[in-house]
């Protein structure tokens, strides 16, 4: 009778329904080089390169004075769109795996979620510590600047604004990334290239306005006045908000 | 032992679930008893897959409810960790090792047992060193298996488990799993298409043909449900009259009926008397018999 | 294991012929429901029905927390239980079978007793 008694307490337990969400957090990481190893080493690796690329070009132009004419790369996004594209791996593989062990679809997404936001304060506080290194030797001594962009880390709050403003970036470019792997689940082909069409269109639809109306100049000169600070506070209800979509979006996908 | 006692692990009620053009689940009443070994069997594309994929929650019903352990699994914690259900055609995260896998799955649940994992990595070969997705199919079984089976969850599926395994795998398989419920009791349900593979592992079938369920009962009560009569085909036509013939061959004035139910003592002597044999029909005989009848059915309503 | 009769039942035949043979002794402790599961890669459950049978019969004794175990007797009481079916199981057929070619009822006493003889049992 107490055994039995004991037994049913055991199996009506009440354990809270978000007790695995740590372990669902770790299977994002089950094989460290998909959110890890490969984004940092596409980091590295773009960033060597604009910096080799940077000393030949150095070495070229012999009439060269660095400090009047630095170089700017692009190089810093190469880890984003690499993050982007294991945030829909996460979306189409680590997910039916997901289903496999029984999490529900609540937990694996907020799972998922904390991931992507750890990566992504990672990648924040790579970008802000990057642009501190290339600060302190002057672009390595040629200028070439991948981290300290003039318009990113001379804002208000400087390099620790443009590091937010990369975290935060990072984080929603990852949430599209896995949505639209979401969206493909749940929708199908189709109606996910609706949806980017209708994108498009809207966007089009923006620009059409804009030109229609000659209103260039005023948004020429609404982006020149943002800085990194101000571009996080758009950007962060952005992710916020994309993290809801995709929540909602995958309570009703199927694996 | 028995699963009759301890009550049900799974009760799904009127689930009916549809795809755009097909009925894959019409109108499914089906329960699983608790601690008990069962068989879903069902030619392919029954349902069987709809329908473990259904009380697992992974995908939910048209209509109707599953409950498993007296809750509806769908998005809930206090029961989803109690339910393992990896298919043998399961999807890993890419460039997944075996060992990822077995970590992944050891996280995810509280009763996961290293030691017997192992063992079974050792006993199934499961290589060290390849990606998840270049393995042999029998090496994916086996990993699908290992997983299956060290989670001890309370409610564990297996979707054809013997598929890709060699004959020596799939052994290894039946006795482990054997060994394993004999001391950890827990609720089983494997899904197949070959009765014979599991004829005596299992307690209970469950058949379903079609989206419907066709029988739902111990596996030893099956052996009464239908008897093969061998002899003179007028003998056999006099005695089977009034009886649901299942099949019937015949060979010039021989014939061979299998008719449904069991013979009360007064056949078996009016067999005797009429010099007629009984022979008994195979399980996998009257799970066969039985889907043809189903079909046969189906296309009379059809028709009509 | 034969497909044709329930498993149970065969279960409980195996070990009905180690206590006529003496291979399973009286008061011995008989095989536990998951050794035999475990030997013929079957469902406990199976295994469990077929040790009932004897249970039901007197021929095994369950003793609490240690097994079970063969009855006191159990051995005779098979004997005299074979004995009682040995008529309806083995003469019957030989009748049946009799009648269809021919052999009369003295036929068969006269074969019953040369066979009898070659095997050594004596009247």
């Amino acid at each position: 009778m107490t055994t039995a008694t004991m037994q049913n307490t055991e199996s009506t337990r009440q354990r809270s329904s978000f007790a695995r969400v740590p372990a669902a957090f770790r299977l994002q990481f089950m094989i460290p080089s998909s959110l890890i190893w490969v984004p940092a080493m596409v980091f590295a690796l773009a960033w060597g390169v604009s910096i080799g690329i940077g000393i030949w070009l150095d070495a070229l132009a012999d009439d060269r004075i660095p400090a009047e004419d630095p170089f700017y790369t692009g190089a810093s996004q190469a880890a984003l769109w690499c993050l982007a594209f294991m945030a829909g791996y996460a979306g189409s593989h680590t997910f039916p795996f997901s289903m496999a062990l029984s999490y529900s679809r609540r937990v694996f997404v907020l799972g998922a979620g904390l991931a992507f936001a750890a990566v992504s304060a990672a990648f924040g506080l790579a970008f802000a510590l990057a642009a501190l290194v290339e600060r302190a030797t002057n672009g390595f001594g040629v200028e070439s600047y991948t981290f300290d962009l003039p318009m990113l880390t001379e804002g208000p709050g400087g390099v620790a604004s443009a590091g937010l403003l990369a975290g935060l970036l990072c984080l929603a470019v990852m949430l599209l990334g896995f949505g639209f792997v979401i969206l493909f689940k749940r929708f199908g082909l189709m109606r996910m290239w609706l949806v980017l069409i209708a994108l498009a269109l809207v966007l089009l639809g923006v620009v059409m306005l804009i030109t229609s109306q000659g209103a260039w100049p005023d948004v020429g000169r609404w982006f020149v006045e943002q800085n990194a600070l101000s571009f996080s506070a758009y950007l962060a209800p952005a992710a916020i908000a994309l993290g809801v979509v995709d929540y909602f979006m995958i309570r009703k996908a199927v694996p | 032992m028995s699963g009759n006692t301890a009550g049900q692990a799974i009760e799904v009620r009127s689930v009916t679930r549809r795809y755009k053009n097909t009925t894959a689940l019409d109108d499914v009443t089906v329960s699983f008893g608790k601690d008990a070994i069962h068989g879903l069997l069902g030619r392919n594309g029954a349902g069987k897959t709809t329908l473990m994929s259904i009380i697992t929650a992974q995908l939910w019903p048209s209509e109707g409810q599953v409950e498993v352990f007296g809750q509806t699994p769908h998005e809930n914690e206090q029961v989803l960790p109690k339910i393992c259900f990896v298919r043998e055609d399961q999807r890993y995260p890419e460039d997944a090792l075996a060992k990822h896998a077995f970590k992944a799955a050891a996280d995810a649940y509280e009763n996961w047992d290293w030691d017997f994992a192992n063992r079974l990595i050792a006993d199934f070969k499961v290589p060290q060193k390849t990606k998840i997705k270049k393995m042999s199919r029998g090496q994916k079984s086996a990993v699908a298996v290992i997983i299956g089976l060290a989670s001890r969850a309370e409610v564990t599926f297996f979707d054809e488990p013997y598929m890709g395994l060699d004959a020596v795998a799939r052994q290894l398989f039946y006795d482990r799993l054997l060994e394993d419920y004999a001391a950890h009791p827990r609720t089983f349900v494997l899904s197949s298409h070959l009765i014979d593979e599991i004829a005596h592992l299992i307690e209970n079938v469950v058949l379903i043909d079609g989206g419907r369920i066709l029988l739902d009962e111990p596996v030893e009560d099956l052996r009464d449900r239908a008897v093969t009569i061998v002899g003179r085909a007028d003998a056999i036509a006099e005695f089977t009259t009034g009886r649901e013939i299942l099949h019937e061959e015949t060979m010039g004035r021989i014939a061979r009926t299998t008719v449904l139910g069991a013979l009360t003592e007064a056949e078996q002597q009016r067999v005797r008397e009429l010099d007629l044999d009984l022979q008994p029909v195979s399980l996998q005989q009257l799970i066969v018999r039985l889907t043809t009848r189903a079909n046969a059915e189906n296309t009379a309503e059809v028709q009509s | 294991m034969d497909e044709g009769r329930p498993l149970f039942v065969q279960i409980a035949e195996e070990i009905e012929g180690s206590v006529l043979d003496g291979s399973l002794q009286e008061e011995e402790r008989a095989p536990s429901t998951n050794e035999l599961a475990a030997f013929h890669r079957i469902n406990p459950a199976t295994a469990a029905k077929g040790i009932n049978l004897l249970v039901d019969r007197g021929i095994l004794v369950k003793r609490r927390g240690l097994g079970m175990f063969v009855a006191a007797g159990a051995a005779e009481r098979l004997r005299e239980e074979r004995r009682q079916q040995f008529a309806d199981h083995y003469l019957t057929p030989m009748l049946a079978e009799a009648r269809h070619i021919g052999l009369s009822v003295e036929n068969i006493i006269q074969l019953l007793r040369e066979r009898a003889q070659q095997s050594g049992i004596h009247e």
